[in-house]
């Protein structure tokens, strides 16, 4: 929480302020108080076990002293072993206890001195009363005696050396007191000014608190008065503290605020009641025509649901056509795979016929060629007449010249008669040559006939390979003519399955949309007969309203003539 | 390490300083920090110089300075002793300590020599982080007073103790009377004797320090018939009794403690007497022979039991020293760690510490005089 001076103008700030400083003097002076006491504390603890301890050992050496004294006497009277004893021990006692004294932290100087002092007397005591027994064993009486009371001699400075210590030990005891009370005493005047700090902080605040809540107070119960009693001119501008502006300039702006506000009512009563006025009438219309409207509404549903049987029967008709187009599809699909295999056997087909009608090709030329080698083999067999026809000449020559020969032979007698053999001989060989020319133009005219023959066959299966060539282009032909309807007959089937399958779909969405559709006619209905209720209910509505403009004249009239009666 | 201003102090005190010093003790205490680097190191020793046994120890002392100051790593470690005369009074040996402790030059304290200085300086020591080596303070009471206190001389109670079984079984005496100086040194050494003693003690009684008339003590005596007296004191008044003793023709064996080892310069009345001294000229240890020839040639003595500790405690600190160098600290923890296997050899024999700065397996040499000298007794422990 930040704090500044400014805040000091406030009566929360004075209050925190003052506050905060008690509080702050509050703390201080327990811890204070607190940390005197623990001081205090362990200072009264270690300075009583201190004084304790020491003040015990000061009384056994005391003690101790005197025992030894008193026996260190006694034996001198009575020579008795248990004296005797005594004195020794005690005498160690002392010098034991004087140096434990020794060895304590916190001894003065003085303090040292005498418990040295103390040391160096018990010496000498002992040693003196030492020697006195020994002279009073030895029975020399006098001696014992004279030395004893030099014995008796260091007693009185050694007991006022142990009164001396006793002194110091006491006065430390007080020292310690004094430092002890002295510290109390400061620190409890320092608490109390604190809390008398505290305490004058706190009537400082209480009174400056209840003046700067009183005055303000009463003026602004003055206002408020005012403004109960009507008067909302009331206004306080006195000077007063932060909190009390505050409210006052609050009050202030009420007393502004509710004039303003109460000018405005006493315009708006009047506009109120002229608006009454006309919507009490308004009202009634409103009545009518809701009523009106409630009767068309009736009928809107009622159509509505006629609606919705309709639309409930077309939808079974298109589940009808989509089971149909269904169907068309399937059987589509099945004639466009037929058209598909017709395609294509046809295709394999007009592959095969093309390769025949190449064969045929071939047949052709060579039937053209054997009819033309045929021509060429009757013309050599006319050659092979006419040159045999020329041969069985030479013969037939020949023949007469061989009989010339032999008739002349015959005349030459004998010595024609060789020759006559050689005639004979080449008549023999006419003859022959002539038969060999007979039967080469048998042969030959044979020949000729048959080549004959086969060139008119070869001239009929040429005729036929072309008839063949020609049945061949009419089938290609008619396969061309099959594959290309295959195909269209495929693509059209392909188009009736499409348009099947839109059908289905156009169907099934026409289903959907009739679906909501359908409920959407109904929603339709509810909502006609929702509309209906609420405007029978608008109508009543309109009736209460009607009522209650009625009473609102009534009330703004009241309330014009309430605003005419308050001071502005 | 850090110099810090410290308020410089005379080196001699007087008794009137000392009273003044004693009221403004805690005043000295303020304002000083250790040894500044460059500043010259000191040993403190304190004793009381001007008593026969305080002047023997300081020629002990002084002999190892001579000789330290002669060694060629001195320069290493130059040193330069503050000598304090604290008159064996416990009230003046605590200001010395105080003024030691205050010194930031004073790296370790050298004695005090008697048992009542220690113990009186043994708490500002103790305060002051100071070391300090007593020579021949031999009280029990010394015995772990403070870890930075050690001693280079048994305690009486070992030293009584040894010195009872001697007397039972080596002399064989079992009636004994007691005569012991009034002081913690004499009342240390004869409670440990009689509580050992195997036999009669007779009597025991206190005499002054320093007295002279022994005429009823001896006569006393005579009636008694001890075997054997006991005397735990000094030869202050050690000569005094034995002139006495001798007059009246006792018999009785004279049994002494080491305050009693200066009583042999009185050759006929001490023919005899038997001592038990923390040190004797006679060993035939090498290093023993070579300390008395030294001594006798500086200072035309025999050296004793005083002279051999004040040289042992002075050489065992300048060995510190050198070891770890000027720092009180480091000097206390360096005589701590000494044990069986790092004692350093002295003449008074091998020495290190046990935790109570008491030193261990030391103990007193038996010696009788016989003419003028400490004999060592044969088969004596």
């Amino acid at each position: 929480m930040k704090f500044s001076l400014r805040d000091l103008g406030t009566i929360r700030g004075r209050l925190w302020g003052g506050f905060g400083v008690l509080v702050l003097l509050l703390v201080i002076a327990g811890a204070v108080s607190r940390s005197s006491m623990v001081t205090l504390a362990n200072t009264m603890s270690s300075t009583l076990t201190s004084v304790q301890d020491e003040s015990r050992l000061a009384s056994q050496l005391s003690g101790a002293v005197a025992q030894t004294i008193e026996a260190g006497a006694q034996y001198l009277e009575g020579r008795d072993t248990a004296s005797e004893r005594v004195f020794r021990e005690q005498g160690w006692t002392a010098h034991s206890i004087q140096r434990q004294m020794n060895d304590r932290s916190g001894q003065t100087a003085e303090e040292i001195g005498v418990l040295a002092a103390i040391d160096t007397k018990l010496s000498d005591l002992e040693v003196k009363y030492a020697l006195a027994h020994r002279l009073a064993d030895l029975g020399r009486g006098a001696d014992a005696h004279a030395q004893a009371a030099k014995a008796r001699a260091v007693v009185d400075p050694l007991l006022s050396n142990i009164n001396r210590l006793a002194q110091l030990k006491s006065q430390k005891v007080t020292a310690a007191s004094a430092e002890l009370a002295s510290e109390t005493k400061h620190r409890a005047t320092l608490m109390l000014g604190l809390i008398g700090l505290a305490l004058i902080i706190g009537v400082g605040v209480v009174v400056l608190t209840v003046g700067s809540v009183g005055r303000p107070l009463d003026a602004l119960v003055t206002q408020a008065e005012r403004l109960s009693r009507g008067d909302l001119t009331a206004r306080t501008t006195a000077a007063m503290p932060g909190e009390f502006r505050i409210l006052a300039d609050a009050m202030n702006r009420t007393g502004d605020s509710l004039s303003r506000i109460v000018s405005a009512a006493a315009r708006t009563a009047e506009n109120v009641s002229s608006s009454a006025h006309q919507l009490s009438s308004v009202s009634e219309e409103i009545a009518v025509s809701a009523s009106h409207m409630a009767n068309a509404m009736s009928e809107v549903s009622h159509g509505a649901e006629t609606q919705v049987l309709q639309i409930r029967n077309v939808d079974e008709t298109l589940t009808r056509v989509r089971n149909t187009s269904s169907e068309v599809k399937a059987r589509a699909d099945e004639v466009q795979s037929l058209a598909a295999e017709i395609e294509h056997s046809a295709s394999d087909k007009r592959i095969e016929i093309e390769h025949a009608l190449g064969i045929l090709a071939d047949v052709k030329t060579s039937v053209e060629q054997a009819a033309s080698e045929v021509a060429a083999l009757t013309s050599a067999a006319a050659d092979i007449t006419r040159f045999v026809q020329a041969v069985s000449q030479i013969a037939e020559q020949t023949n007469l010249l061989a009989l010339n020969a032999a008739i002349e032979a015959a005349r030459a007698g004998d010595a024609g008669r060789g020759f006559a053999v050689v005639a004979d001989e080449v008549r023999k060989l006419a003859e022959q040559s002539q038969k060999a020319a007979q039967d080469v133009v048998q042969m030959t005219g044979l020949v000729t006939m048959r080549v004959t023959t086969s060139a008119r066959a070869m001239e009929s299966g040429a005729s036929r390979v072309v008839e063949i060539e020609r049945l061949s282009r009419d089938i290609d032909e008619a396969l061309r003519v099959i594959t290309a309807a295959a195909s269209r007959t495929k693509a059209a089937a392909s188009g009736v399955s499409a348009a099947a399958e839109t059908t289905v779909g156009a169907a099934t969405s026409a289903a959907g949309s009739l679906d909501t559709i359908s409920k959407t006619a109904e929603n339709h209905a509810a909502a006609a007969q929702e509309v209906n209720a609420s405007t029978q209910e608008q109508s009543a509505a309109c009736e209460e309203m009607t009522s209650a403009s009625n009473v609102l004249l009534n009330e703004s009239n009241q309330l014009r003539e309430l605003v005419g009666g308050l001071k502005t | 390490m850090a110099t810090t201003p410290c308020r410089i102090l005379p080196s001699v005190v007087s008794p009137s300083l000392v009273r003044k010093l004693l009221s403004v003790g805690a005043l000295i205490l303020i304002g000083c920090g250790g040894p500044g680097s460059g500043t010259v190191v000191r040993f403190g020793a304190a004793g009381p110089w001007n008593e026969a046994y305080g002047a023997m120890n300081r020629r002990g002392m002084e002999l190892a300075f001579d000789q330290i100051k002669g060694r060629p790593d001195y320069a290493n470690h130059p040193i330069e002793i503050d000598w304090q005369n604290d008159e064996a009074d416990g009230q003046k040996a605590a200001t010395i300590a105080r003024l030691f402790v205050t010194d930031p030059t004073v790296v370790a304290v050298i004695g005090h020599v008697n048992s009542g200085t220690e113990v009186a300086a043994a708490k500002v020591y103790d305060a002051g982080h100071l070391v300090s080596v007593a020579t021949t303070a031999t009280s029990p009471a010394l015995t772990g007073i403070s870890p930075w206190v050690f001693r280079v001389i048994s305690s009486d109670s070992m030293n009584g103790l040894q010195m009872a079984h001697f007397a039972g079984t080596q002399l064989g005496k079992h009636r004994a009377a007691v005569l012991y100086e009034n002081n913690a040194y004499g009342r240390g050494l004869a409670d440990a004797f009689r509580r050992n003693f195997n036999g009669t003690i007779l009597s025991f009684d206190p005499i002054a320090e320093g007295a002279q008339n022994f005429e009823p003590y001896v006569s006393y005596l005579k009636a008694e018939n001890p075997d054997l007296v006991f005397v735990a004191g000094t030869d202050a008044s050690g000569i005094a009794f034995v002139k006495e003793f001798r007059r009246q023709q006792l018999t009785a064996t004279l049994l002494g403690g080491d305050g009693w080892t200066g009583l042999s310069v009185d050759t006929a009345a001490a023919e005899g007497i038997y001592v038990g001294a923390p040190f004797s000229a006679e060993a035939p240890d090498p290093g023993v022979q070579k300390f008395v020839q030294e001594f006798r040639a500086k200072y035309g003595l025999t050296p004793d039991g005083n002279a051999a500790l004040g040289y042992d405690a002075t050489n065992l600190l300048y060995y510190a020293l050198t070891k770890v160098g000027p720092d009180r600290t480091k000097i206390r923890d360096f005589l701590a760690g000494l044990d069986e296997s790092s004692a350093w050899k002295g003449v008074t024999g091998n020495i290190h510490f046990g935790a109570s700065g008491d030193p261990i397996g030391k103990s007193v040499v038996m010696t009788v005089i016989h003419k003028g000298a400490l004999k060592v007794v044969e088969g004596a422990q």
